[in-house]
């Protein structure tokens, strides 16, 4: 009898701390962090991740930066990790890996009835960065990324992981600009973007000149 | 008798000089008029300016060194009870404790206002917050009772709302777009910046450069605006976010130049009309960059020629590159054109004041109902419209929706106005609602003055929407024909590429520099997703030399011409996958004929009449397998091969496994090779034109010489991969319809109700372009 007490006591704290550990997995949460990425000196095509400063922090929200300094990050971050992922409104068909899932036929990622069109790779986010510096001198821009939770969409010929962030631009002396996004949590691909700032007037307004020749 | 004269001019200037004061230094003030501040106060209050300087003296002549100190008003304003300038919510029973904030800048902290006295010295930082505080405040607490009014309309009235039932209960509070907070930047520092980031929360007000760095906060009704932009995002989204807390929301507009960004203007500027029925728009702070903006046709700004008659009003499209500033000119730009849509909503809202014995506030309260719920409905990338409707009722299909929206079957003039128009029929136009002098606004009426803008261009009001099975079931409420005067319907036939002799028939610009930059600035906005791993980072295969060559990136613009005598609006070129294939082969069943059948053409002598047939358009957009297991939509581009000793058409995925290259080295290796060679680039695969005059082309109408200027929302990005073989012959099917359009969205055989939205997967609705090329060294 004490054996079984024992035996059930240490079930259910197992039970329990893989229940904890589930959803303490990264995939639940918001991240707060901004990173920072900008083209590495002299490389075009690679990036480096440089710790963004307080300040570049602000620049980009200035509502988790002020959160850290109050030493209330903790808390209100919970809170609004519970109100972002919103899982108690979810059915259970519609989450997996605890990833929502996005699109038609839910229940078939679920049932392992569709391919899987990608794999998670953890330097999804630099990939995404070195995208969004491609072919950019040093200086010219600077590239913040804040995951903002991860998915799983549903396509016609599969389902593929995506992580959901913001993207900020920073452009010298021409202000910023910025949307959200889709990304494939493997490659970083860029796959939707929506969101986008609206300029009553402001960067990115110029147009090219062009010389009309035949085809 | 002398000198005393001169004494009093001596001591008039004097005190002249203290009221206007000066800007010596540029951000400095005379304090005069009103002394702000905190001593002269209470706690919990302080002064701001409740209209820009202009609008509060009646004077648009003041100069940029005008003190703002001689209007703010001597009794205090109750500006808060906290220390920090922040704001909370609360509409229904629903409460978002942290709303809004104001701070100086994105580098600053909160300022703090001690004793929670908000009077300050109008030169000051903490003004400029205090009154980009009261200005936001004001019209969120307006918007939000508005957007209640309208709720409330909704539930009361026995009329199909677009509002979600749980509009103030859904968790996910999309009242407010997600509950999320708002931070403005009162001074952000930005020079000629005020932008509104829906993704950052942020609206950002920084300063004008041009005159003494006058700072954009000073003028409310430009904080109005950005926040009008923030209402329109949050009434696009209310039911995609009842329906789900995660995913996209739609955008109104997504190209630096379309008729939706236009209308998210012409909205933005009607909200400042909405705070205080006050005609012209930034005609204090943006008036010294020549872009203040009047909102009825009796506005000073306007030129002499525009009057607020049936001839005198602005119409669309002629004056959709208006700019009141400089009339001369011909701009192309989303705000001009917006006008349209903020001056038919004033003149809207002053017809109801007077027809429905409202007064001019509760119009302007009806009018915003309106705009809700056709935003409402419009964005729903749910796909339903209304609570009780099922799936692909609008906007094609939850799965589809969000490339409907911004592209296929896009918001623009036409569809704006005609889904409002629905949602003002079965509210004011409605006897039994009573809502207008007891009983209904005449439609008639009504469609004399939407006509009076050139906006009647719709011919029912599509009561049944554009869903696959509901969409033809009516009931059809048809428009008065004999309405439409000033309103001008063209068919799709006469828009062509330039058939002139000696004309040009698409401008393609590959010149290295010019690429980089549209294609840096499209990634930067994340208009487009990137390119392929295939072409060089610095594009240095670019060659400038005008034509299409291997590793190149390219921006083609077809040299659209009018062959009407009508000008023609709104100009959108597709260059999207749609339903035009068949086993690999193209269909020549829609009227490019095209090609024949010696040249490739899909069988036609099977298969037809059923999924996968040329003459069947997929309804899922190729995206249900389950449904439509044959169906799939293709990309443009089509090669030429020789097939058995003859030359004949066929898709890239054909010639790829003919010819090669191994699809690793396609555009995309990774998952698509369907368009291995050419592709135009996700996102750069539409492009818009303003407007077309008759007989002219998009850019003679622009009054573009030979180096015109070209917007990226004017140009198709395409990558050529440096694996094609120099001499390989492209076609690419393009296709092509314009707002104005009488063929391009009534369905003819369907009593002239709108086409379904499955077909815009196809052909009837377009007027199909060809592009042949040949790849060159």
């Amino acid at each position: 009898m004490k054996k079984l007490s024992l035996i059930s006591f240490f079930t259910f704290l197992i039970v329990g701390l893989v229940v904890t550990l589930w959803e303490k997995q990264p995939e639940h949460t918001t991240d707060v962090k901004w990173e920072k990425f900008v083209t590495d000196p002299g490389k075009k095509t690679k990036v480096v991740k440089s710790e963004p400063k307080n300040d570049d922090l602000a620049k980009i929200d200035y509502t988790e930066y002020k959160k850290k300094t109050e030493k209330s990050l903790k808390k209100k971050f919970k809170e609004k990790v519970k109100k972002v992922s919103n899982y108690s409104r979810l059915p259970s068909s519609t989450r997996a890996y605890n990833r929502e899932i996005l699109g038609p036929n839910p229940e078939l990622f679920k049932k392992k009835k569709v391919e899987i069109l990608n794999r998670p790779k953890k330097e999804w986010k630099e990939n995404l960065a070195k995208k969004l510096l491609r072919g950019r001198d040093k200086d010219q821009i600077s590239v913040f990324i804040k995951k903002e939770k991860s998915l799983i969409q549903m396509e016609r010929n599969g389902a593929r992981y995506i992580e959901q962030v913001v993207v900020s631009i920073h452009k010298n002396k021409t202000g910023t600009t910025g949307y959200r996004a889709f990304i494939d949590s493997e490659t970083g691909k860029v796959i939707k973007t929506w969101d986008r700032t609206v300029h009553e007037f402001g960067p990115f307004k110029k147009g090219v000149t062009v010389k009309v020749l035949n085809l | 008798m002398k000198r005393g004269i001169l004494l009093q001019i001596i001591l008039s200037s004097i005190f002249l000089a203290g009221c206007l004061g000066s800007q010596s230094g540029g951000k400095k003030r005379t304090s005069a008029g009103v002394a702000n501040t905190p001593d002269t106060v209470s706690p919990g209050y302080g002064r701001y300016l409740t209209d820009n300087i202009v609008g509060l003296s009646g004077n648009y002549n003041l100069d940029a060194s005008t003190n703002l100190a001689l209007f703010l008003n001597e009794t205090p304003q109750f500006i808060s009870n906290n220390n920090f300038l922040k704001g909370s919510c609360s509409a229904k029973t629903s409460t978002i404790s942290e709303c809004y904030d104001v701070i100086k800048t994105q580098n600053s902290g909160f300022t703090e206002f001690s004793d929670r006295r908000f009077a300050y010295p109008v030169e000051t930082d903490e003004f400029l917050q205090v009154q980009a505080f009261g200005n936001t405040r004001d019209i969120v607490d307006k918007f939000l009772s508005t957007q209640t009014f309208s709720y409330d309309l909704g539930v009361g009235l026995p009329y199909i709302s677009s509002h979600p039932s749980t509009l103030y209960t859904d968790v996910n509070k999309p009242y407010f777009f997600k509950g999320s907070k708002l931070t403005v930047w009162a001074n952000s520092g930005d020079e000629n910046v005020a932008s509104y980031s829906p993704s950052s929360r942020v609206v950002n007000l920084g300063y004008i450069s041009t005159v003494n760095n006058l700072f954009i906060a000073e003028d409310p009704t430009v904080t109005w605006h950005e926040f009008g932009h923030h209402f329109n995002k949050v009434a696009m989204s209310t039911r995609t976010i009842a329906n789900s807390g995660t995913g996209a929301t739609a955008e109104l507009g997504s190209l630096q130049y379309d008729e939706a960004g236009s209308i998210n203007e012409g909205l933005a500027d009607y909200y400042s009309y909405f705070m205080n029925g006050r005609e012209d728009f930034g005609d204090w702070a943006l008036k010294f960059v020549n872009r203040a903006r009047p909102m009825t046709e009796g506005s000073t700004i306007h030129k002499s020629t525009v009057s607020e008659t049936f001839n005198g009003r602005i119409l669309y499209p002629d004056y959709v590159t208006y700019e009141p500033n400089e009339p001369d000119l011909l701009i192309e730009d989303v705000h001009n054109t917006g006008t349209i849509i903020a001056h038919f909503l004033v003149a809207l809202t002053k017809s109801i004041e007077t027809t429905c014995s409202y007064s001019n506030e509760v119009a302007r309260k009806m009018v915003i109902h309106l705009v809700l719920e056709t935003l409402g409905e419009m964005g729903d990338l749910s796909a339903k419209g209304y609570d009780s409707a099922i799936e692909s009722t609008v906007n094609h299909s939850a799965t589809s929706s969000f490339d409907w929206v911004t592209k296929v079957n896009p918001i623009n003039m036409r569809s704006f106005v005609q889904v409002m128009s629905k949602y003002f029929y079965r509210t004011l136009g409605t006897a039994s609602n009573a809502l207008c002098a007891g009983g209904a606004y005449n439609m008639d009426q009504y469609e004399v003055l939407v006509d009076s803008y050139g906006l009647l261009l719709f011919k029912t009001y599509n009561l049944d929407g554009n869903g696959l099975i509901t969409g033809h079931l009516g009931p059809l409420k048809t428009v008065t024909s004999t309405n439409r005067v000033k309103s001008t319907l063209v068919k799709k036939q006469f828009l062509k590429i330039d058939p002139r002799e000696n004309k040009f028939e698409y401008i393609v610009t590959d010149d290295r520099a010019n690429m980089k930059a549209i294609i840096d600035s499209l990634v930067d906005v994340g208009r487009i997703t990137g390119w392929s791993p295939q072409i060089k980072d610095d594009l240095r295969f670019n060659n400038g030399n005008a034509r299409i060559s291997p590793g190149e990136i390219v921006g083609i613009i077809p040299n659209l011409y009018n062959d009407s005598n009508i000008t023609m609006g709104g100009v959108n070129v597709l260059a999207n996958d749609w339903d035009h294939t068949k086993g690999g082969k193209p269909c020549n069943t829609f009227q490019d004929n095209w090609p024949l059948s010696s040249e490739g053409a899909a069988d036609l002598t099977a298969g037809e009449g059923v999924q996968g047939g040329c003459n069947y358009v997929t309804r899922y957009n190729g995206e249900n397998v389950a449904l439509e297991p044959n169906e799939v939509v293709s990309p443009v581009c089509f090669v030429q091969m020789a097939v058995d000793g003859v030359t004949q058409w066929v898709t890239q995925d054909v010639f790829v496994a003919a010819r090669g290259p191994e699809t690793e080295m396609c555009l995309d290796p990774d998952n698509n090779h369907r368009d291995c060679l050419v592709r135009f680039i996700k996102g750069a695969d539409h492009s818009f034109y303003s407007k077309i005059n008759p007989k002219e082309t998009w850019l003679e109408s622009l009054g573009q010489g030979e180096v015109p200027e070209i917007k990226d929302s004017n140009t198709l990005i395409m990558e050529a991969s440096p694996w094609i073989s120099p001499g390989t012959k492209f076609r690419c099917r393009l296709r092509a319809r314009f707002t104005n359009c009488e063929d391009c969205w009534h369905d003819s055989n369907n009593s002239d109700d709108n086409f379904k939205d499955y077909e815009f997967s196809g052909a009837d609705p377009y007027e199909i372009f060809h592009l042949e090329f040949q790849v060159v060294d």
